[in-house]
């Protein structure tokens, strides 16, 4: 069989990821252009850097950058950390372990805002988990857990919504590696923790990374529950775009979804590149070793 | 004592008896074979002394220590996988010195065991590469120089040279065998491959269906086999029935047996009146000797190189006679004579075998 020629792919292509390509590209170029003063739906329309300057200078916009990167940061982080036990848990067929595979990817089923007002319900004043607490003595009284301001009940809703996709990544990833590979290691003398650090985690680097940025981005956006669950006190990046669009002040918004989609790149590569770092190519061990390999070269 | 034991060894998968009631000794720097055919429990002994398979009953000892319980990690034994197992992420270099940094050595100590390896195993052009850069025989090296860097009380082997191409296989046997005396090392051999068991063991454990056949030197078990299967497996003698007819000497016994009749030199008796005997298909004089003549008609020829193997046939059962020199052709009639030392008996009981 000859191989088409690549122009002739590209055109069967069009329909599809042209079609992606042409929306993305138009929306991130109207975001771009709105927030520099053009497409002004209000007024004059023309460059301006006036919407960015007041944006940069108001203290809410970086209280708002400083919590969207905290809450898509550990929700990454702690998915990406609840997912490896358990795949690695699931590694090897066992009785049952189909099922607790399908219940725990039931999450990526539920809609988030039926999720977000389930949790609600289960930590209100006189919800279930109060009861308990109560019961078995650890609180005397019922406490306000709702919408807390360090960010605890979002932040273990993003994970319980998130994590499902962590761990349909790293399943296949850790499946992949070798009985042999890991006993080989064990029967060297790693332990649970040193399997993972230097065998587990460099094998399956490029499962994680996409994990991470994954629930990064979708965490770094989150508005659902945010505004179901989140703090009062605080506001997310889409919640500060979406008061600025209620006010009819579409530059500003935009300036705001300009700042989301640069910190989710951003972001995205710096956590892919960090974990690429610690667990593949451990930049410090290799300096260590040269350091020391050079001095024992030295001594002979 | 020093060196491993295993006592009483059985393993139990659900309904499949993998081991039964093993016991074996490893004398400290020697070199021990477990020999038998696939999946008669090789790999799963093997597992047992390292530790990933916990024995349903039975305890495990290395240096004296009862280390049953130690979990691998802690158990100072390497293990050369069959596929080499090697780390496909980490240079050779930090494969050769996984198990030295796992034991928190210094850098300077780890160099110096680093030098000693690699230039026993000549990986020195290969430090750098990855695994998956390197020929099959360079792999095998590594994974041998990644068990030997860490210096085990105890080093086990489960058929290392079975992916490499014959001639590299005998090439890696005898390097393997000289690095385990150069270093002493006390190790357990897995292979189901009689020449290498053979030519490799100290003392060599036949092991059938999950039962220990016959141990014993390389010698003992080729010249006296106890069972049928030990006969067979190594070095496939010819095994026939034979019914004892009379004690002619305080050693020696008249029997008869398909070829005609013969007699037999044996220091133990046979166990019964019809037992089985078992003659080496190279022991055989040609020519017509006045005890144990036998003349039958070869049917088939075939030529191995060192030697040759003539087949005749007598009551439907095919044997074999090798020669290193031989004109016989096929439809020729021969006649040898099998010395009466060359003849064992055997202990299956004929109803045991004929079943
Ligand atoms: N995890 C297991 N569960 C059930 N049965 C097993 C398991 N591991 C091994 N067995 C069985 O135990 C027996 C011995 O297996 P083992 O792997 O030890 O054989 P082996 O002698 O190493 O064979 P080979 O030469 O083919 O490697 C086999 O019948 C095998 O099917
Ligand atoms: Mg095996």
């Amino acid at each position: 069989m000859t191989r088409p020629s690549p122009w002739f792919i590209a055109v069967l292509l069009l329909p599809g990821i042209g079609l992606i390509a042409v929306f993305i590209g138009a929306v991130i170029y109207i975001a771009i252009a709105q927030s520099v003063g053009f497409y002004n739906l209000t007024g004059d329309s023309g460059f301006s850097m006036e919407f960015w300057e007041k944006l940069i200078g108001r203290k809410s916009y970086w209280t708002a950058v400083r919590y969207s990167l905290f809450i898509g940061f550990w929700a990454a982080v702690l998915s990406v950390a609840v997912a490896y036990p358990l795949a690695l848990w699931l590694r090897k067929p066992f009785k049952g372990s189909l099922t607790i595979s399908a219940i725990l990817k039931a999450p990526l089923m539920i809609h988030g805002i039926v999720a977000a007002f389930l949790f609600l319900n289960i930590i209100s004043y006189n919800g279930l988990v109060n009861q308990l607490l109560v019961w078995t003595g650890i609180f005397d009284d019922p406490r306000r857990l709702q919408n807390d301001s360090g960010a605890v009940g979002l932040l273990f809703l993003q994970v319980w919504k998130n994590m499902p996709f962590a761990l349909l990544l790293l399943t296949g990833a850790v499946q992949s590696i070798p009985q042999d590979t890991l006993n080989a290691a064990q029967d060297l003398g790693a332990g649970t923790v040193e399997r993972f650090r230097r065998i587990i985690a460099p094998l399956t680097v490029s499962a994680m990374q996409a994990a991470l940025i994954i629930v990064f981005i979708d965490a770094l956006a989150d508005f659902t529950f945010q505004t179901t669950v989140g703090p009062t006190n605080r506001q997310s990046l889409s919640q500060y775009m979406e008061f600025f669009r209620g006010r009819g002040r579409w530059n500003e918004a935009a300036g705001v979804g300009v700042t989301l989609m640069a910190l989710s790149l951003i972001g995205a590569v710096l956590m892919a590149l960090t974990a690429r770092l610690i667990f593949r190519e451990r930049p410090i061990a290799r300096v260590v070793t040269w350091y020391e390999t050079r001095r024992v070269e030295a001594q002979t | 004592m020093s060196g491993l034991a295993a006592k009483k060894i059985a393993v139990r998968f659900d309904a499949v008896d993998a081991l039964k009631n093993i016991d074996l000794e490893v004398p400290a720097g020697s070199f021990v074979t477990l020999l038998g055919p696939s999946g008669c429990g090789k790999t799963t002994l093997l597992n047992v002394i390292s530790g990933f398979l916990k024995p349903t009953d039975g305890r495990v000892y290395i240096d004296g220590i009862d280390v049953t319980d130690t979990p691998p990690e802690r158990r100072d034994t390497a293990l050369c996988f069959q596929s080499y197992a090697l780390f496909p992420h980490l240079s050779v270099e930090e494969n050769l010195v996984f198990g030295l940094r796992q034991r928190g050595m210094s850098g300077a100590d780890r160099a110096k065991r680093l030098r000693d390896v690699v230039g026993q195993l000549d990986l020195g052009d290969h430090l750098s590469k990855l695994p998956n850069q390197l020929s099959g025989g360079q792999q095998q090296r590594v994974s041998l120089g990644r068990a030997l860097t860490v210096r085990p009380s105890v080093i086990l082997f489960d058929e290392p040279l079975s992916n490499l191409d014959a001639k590299l296989r005998e090439t890696v046997r005898h390097e393997i065998r000289s690095i385990q005396q150069d270093f002493g090392l006390t190790a357990v051999y897995v292979t189901h491959d009689q020449n290498e068991a053979l030519a490799m063991s100290d003392k060599i454990f036949v092991l059938n269906k999950g039962q220990l056949e016959q141990a014993g030197t390389p010698q003992d078990l080729y010249h006296a086999p106890r069972t049928r299967f030990v006969a067979d497996f190594v070095g496939s003698a010819n095994v026939m029935q034979a019914r004892v007819v009379s004690r002619a000497q305080v050693d020696v016994w008249q029997v008869v047996t398909p070829l005609g009749p013969l007699m037999v030199r044996s220091d133990t008796p046979p166990e019964a009146d019809n037992v089985l005997i078992a003659w080496r298909a190279e022991a055989v004089i040609m020519g017509h000797d006045p005890v144990n003549a036998v003349t039958a008609k070869v049917v088939r020829r075939s030529f191995e190189g060192a030697y040759t193997d003539l087949f005749f046939d007598v009551e439907g059962k095919t044997f074999r006679v090798q020669q290193t020199e031989t004109n016989l052709v096929a439809g020729e009639d021969m006649t040898f004579s099998i010395l009466p030392d060359n003849i064992v008996f055997l202990s299956d009981s004929v109803s045991k075998v004929a079943s």
